[in-house]
Order: C-alpha cells, then structure tokens, then sequence
C-alpha cells in the first residue's frame, strides 16, 4: 500500500506542476496549450546541457529554468500571440506545430538516446513496502513548495489578484486600468518556469528524453480539465488523485471479482489516464469542482 | 524513376483522400480531431487481419470503414458539447488508447511487430502494369471522395456543416440539428479515412502501431493547413505538396551527411516549420475556401 502513495506522490507531483502552469494559461488567455508539456521537456535538455557544461546541478537547473522562462516569454510574443489573433482553432493547430518542432529539434541536436543528469546515486530508504530513494523525496518535497509558493502568490499578492481578475474578466480587468499585457508575460514565465522544473525533477528521477514532456501530455491534461477551468487548486488536487487512481487500478485483482481477468497489464498504465480524461469530458466537461466558466 | 513516380502518385493519392477527410471534419465542421489516425489505423488493422483469415481485400475494405464510421458516429456521439480544444485532447487520447491496445493484443494484431505480408492490389498483374493498375485504383477512389466532399460542401449539409463551425448556437436556433449533422459528418469522414489507411497497408503490404503515433495525424494537418481550411480542393493540393515534400527529404543524406536519428529528426522539423509558416502568415492556404457572397444592399 506504501508503494502506491508514494508512487501516486511522486507521479502527482510532476503532472500537478505541468497542470497548474496549464490551466493558468488556459483560463487567463482561452489557450489551451498543447506545447505547454515542450517547456519540461526544454527545462530537462538545458539542465543536462549546462551541467555538461561544468555548472553544478543546483546552478544549471536554476538557469535552465530561468532560460525556458524568458523563451516561453519570447515564443508567447512572437508566435502564440499572432496565432491566437486568428482565432482558436488556429492557435490550437500552431502549439501543436510548435510542439512538434520543439521535439525535432531537441532530437536533432540531442539525439534520441536518452541523457542523464549528473544526480549522484544513493541508496533507497524502505519505508512500508516501497523503496524510496532521496531523489523522490527531493522531487516531491520542492515540487510540493513550488505549488504552494504559486497558490500563495496567486492569492495574496498584487500580482496574483491581477491575474486572477484577468482570468475571470479579461475585459474588465483591462478598463479596470490593469496592464494585460504585462499580467500575460508573468502569466507565461509562471507557467514555463513551473513546467521547466517539473522536467528537470522528473528527469533527475528518470532520464532527459525528447519524449519526456509529450508522454505527460494526456494526464496533465486530464488533471487541467478534472480541476476545474483556471482552477489552480483544483488542478493540484486532480494530478494527485489522478496519480493515485493510476498507481491504483495497476494493483487491483480483477480476477477476485470477475472469473478469467487478471491484474491489468503494467503496460496499460497510460490507458488508465486516457480513459480517465476522455471519461471526464463525456461526464462533467466542466471539472469536478469548476464552475461553468464563460469560454470563447 | 518512372517505378519511384508512381509509387509517389499512389502516396500522394492515399493522403489526398486521408486529407478531404480531415477536412470535411476540421476544415468544414470544425471539429478539431487530433486522432485522425485512429480511423486510418482500424482501415489498415481491418484488411491486414481479414487478409490473414483469408478473406478478400475488399471484405477488408469494408469490415474497416463500417468499423471506423461507427467509431467516428461514437465519437461525434460522444463529444457533442465539446468545445474545439477539448475535442482535440479527446480525440487525441482515444487515438493513444487505440494505439495502447493494438500494441497489446499481440494475437489479434501482431503487437509491436505489426502484421506484414498483406496482399497487395492486383496481385496478378506485375511490374509497371500493377504499378499502373494500383495507381489507376487509388485515384479512382480519390475522385470519387472528392466528388462525394465536394458534393456534400456544396449543398444545404455542407452550409449547415460551416453554420455550425462559425456558430454553433446559431445553427441551433434555425433549427438545424447540431449533434446528429456531427454525427453522420463524423462517420462518413471516418470510413473515408479508414479506405485510405486500408489502401496503405496493403500498397506498403504491412501495419504496425509505429504507423499510429500521433505524428501521422500532424502530417495530414500539415496538408489540409497547407491547402486551404473548408477546401476540398486544396486538401487534394496540398497532400500533393506535403507528400512529396516529406518522402523527398528521405533523399537528404545523399547530399548531408547525418546521422539516421537527425535525419528523422529534420525531416518532422521541415513539415512542422511548414505548418508553421503557414498558420503564422497565410492562414487561409494556398486555395482558400470560397464562400457564398450575400450582397445585403440588394
């Protein structure tokens, strides 16, 4: 039982950093980012490339993070911005192209073999059942900090009001005399600089790939649309329930309830999160604690 | 050379009809599917599993777009609310989910090895005339999907089908019904998809889940950008571009040398690139759509 929390710990924590930055976007700027998940994947090869580099892992996480920031910024200016002037469905098709030219050229100066980053091994701690190593405790405790960092910014600060009232008026909030184009750079830096760490922790637990963002794709997605339109806290709360029904329906005996099912196939696991999402778009396209939310 | 040509003309036919079907559905209607591929995978599974249970190609052909129109009339049935962008993530997971299970049913579908040794068309006949022959056959079934797009676009179903990309509550208040017209447009450009992936696997003579990643669904895309959204005609133009554009960068490490991994790798970012480019500064394609003009002072 160990094993599946901090399985679902672990997991949750990297789908909820992507899920916040995506809903932020999604509800402030009616985007739904498809490249949104490049950002990870982006923070990852950076923090393998700079340490490639000679800077320690601490320093050249905090710049890569810093650099996918400042692009996102920039990508936001010159691309996003211009595709969203020609309607929705343009803008949709444009991150999807983005995407695709994230992850060629990753692969085209990377490779396609997978890069680790310089993360000394240590021996795992068993705690219950589970086997734990010092990396995912790391991963889960700054990732944990990180999310509670951005919900306290959005909430009492200046910035975070700003934001909000963008998101839940975009109109009003610009004759309110707030700077949108401004609170939409911060939005983006935000958001990038959450999705690059997000790669980086899973890619100091795993490996940097050029895959490594788009195989979160669905699940982020599926955590942005279970919280809740522009719901922070929902979104955080639905990557880890998500995570945890994963880690969950991988251990249940089929086979005690029904004669000839088994335990579902380990690889299935992404399955869980497709059926999940597409579940929850058929059932409840609002989210599970969203209100119907004005979109258009 | 003559043999590579038509050989290109058979690829370029294949996604010209993949591409007026993803038109009729993204370009006309609206309905942003992200899962294309899914309907091209069951027409390609369809024919390479009855191929091996010794039933005939067109059998095949048929099981596949009977199976992918009631997937398609499932999905439209299934996403009716849905605005575009979560229809695109939806369509996108049943695409993977598909993909998850092909690859995991290994007696059904030969799992990540694929089934191979399909029986191609006009088995025979051999060299140029079947190369000829099968070329014959494919651009006859494109003409008639074209003609049957075409027909459709230009008619009442085709105004209602713009009505409801435009304005969907629009649509509804004169009194069209929006779910069943998402419904049959779904099914219909979902069985012309699956003939165009069961013309695939058999002109290639094999089907394996590496052919349902989610890049196949951006390449015809790519076309139906490139062409004009909503124009039947520039979805048969730009798979024509797209096609040959992307089978001729094949040819680049004959000029550069790189290495197999990067020569995948910049053979996606020229399409990507393309697309791009594209959306960025001529949205509307190289044929764009053409609508009825009202002139309201007459």
């Amino acid at each position: 039982m160990m094993e599946v929390l901090t399985d679902a710990a672990v997991r949750g924590s990297i789908v909820a950093l992507l899920a916040v930055g995506l809903t932020l976007v999604q509800g402030t700027l009616r985007f739904a980012n498809i490249a949104h998940v490049e950002f990870a994947t982006l923070g990852a090869y950076g923090a393998a490339a700079l340490t490639g580099a000679g800077l320690t892992l601490w320093a050249g996480s905090v710049l890569s993070i810093a650099g996918v920031a400042a692009f996102s910024v920039v990508l936001y200016r010159v691309v996003f911005r211009r595709l969203l002037a020609s309607g929705p469905m343009i803008a949709l098709i444009g991150a999807l192209a983005v995407g695709i030219i994230a992850r060629a050229l990753l692969q085209f100066v990377f490779g396609s073999r997978p890069l680790k980053l310089p993360v000394p091994l240590s021996r795992g701690m068993s705690i219950g059942d589970a086997t734990v190593t010092p990396n995912q405790i790391r991963l889960v405790v700054i990732a944990v900090v990180l999310l509670v960092l951005t919900l306290a910014v959005l909430r009492w600060t200046q910035l975070g009001r700003a934001i909000r009232a963008v998101a839940a008026d975009p109109d009003l909030a610009e004759v309110s005399g707030l700077n949108r184009a401004r609170i939409a750079d911060m939005l983006w830096l935000v958001s990038a600089g959450l999705a690059g760490a997000a790669g980086i922790l899973l890619a100091m637990d795993s490996a940097v790939a050029p895959e490594l963002g788009f195989n979160l794709l669905l699940p982020v997605f599926a955590a942005a649309i279970v919280g809740g339109l522009g719901s922070v806290a929902g979104a955080i709360v639905a990557a880890y329930a998500i995570a945890l029904a994963e880690a969950l329906i991988l251990r249940i005996d089929f086979g005690s309830f029904v004669d000839g099912f088994g335990y579902i196939a380990v690889s299935y696991r992404p399955a869980v999160g497709f059926v999940l999402l597409v579940a929850m778009l058929a059932l409840r396209p609002q989210g599970l604690m969203g209100k119907a939310v004005r979109r258009g | 050379m003559v043999e590579y040509l038509l050989g290109l003309g058979v690829l370029v036919a294949v996604y010209a009809i993949n591409a007026v079907s993803l038109n009729l559905q993204v370009g006309v209607t609206g309905l942003m599917n992200f899962g294309q591929v899914a309907f091209v995978g069951i027409g390609g599974y369809s024919v390479a599993i009855c191929g091996r249970y010794g039933l005939g190609w067109i059998t095949g052909f048929i099981v596949g777009a009977v199976l992918a129109g009631a997937f398609g009339a499932a999905v439209g049935r299934l996403g009716r609310t849905l605005a575009s962008d979560y229809w695109a993530i939806a369509t996108l997971a049943l695409a993977e989910l598909i993909r998850l299970v092909v690859l995991n049913q290994d007696r059904l579908t030969g799992g990540p090895q694929g089934i191979g040794d399909i029986t191609g068309v006009w088995g025979n006949l051999s060299g140029p005339a079947r190369a000829v022959a099968t070329l014959a056959t494919v651009g006859v079934l494109l003409v008639v999907a074209a003609l049957i797009a075409q027909r459709l676009t230009g008619g009442q179903y085709g105004r209602v089908l713009r009505t409801i990309r435009e304005n969907q509550d629009l649509a509804a208040s004169l009194g069209h019904d929006v779910v069943s017209a998402k419904i049959r447009i779904m099914a219909l450009s979902a069985a012309l998809a699956s003939i165009s992936g069961s013309f695939y696997a058999m002109y290639i003579s094999f089907i394996g889940p590496s052919q349902l990643l989610p890049f196949a669904t951006f390449l015809v895309f790519t076309m139906v950008v490139v062409g004009g959204l909503g124009n039947n005609l520039g979805a048969v133009a730009g798979a024509a571009l797209i096609a040959v554009l992307y089978d001729v960068t094949r040819f680049l490490p004959q000029f550069i040398p790189l290495s197999a991994d990067q020569v995948a790798s910049l053979r996606i970012l020229v399409v990507g690139v393309v697309l791009l480019a594209f959306l960025l500064t001529r949205t509307r394609g190289l044929v764009p759509e053409t609508m009825r003009t009202f002139d309201a002072r007459r």
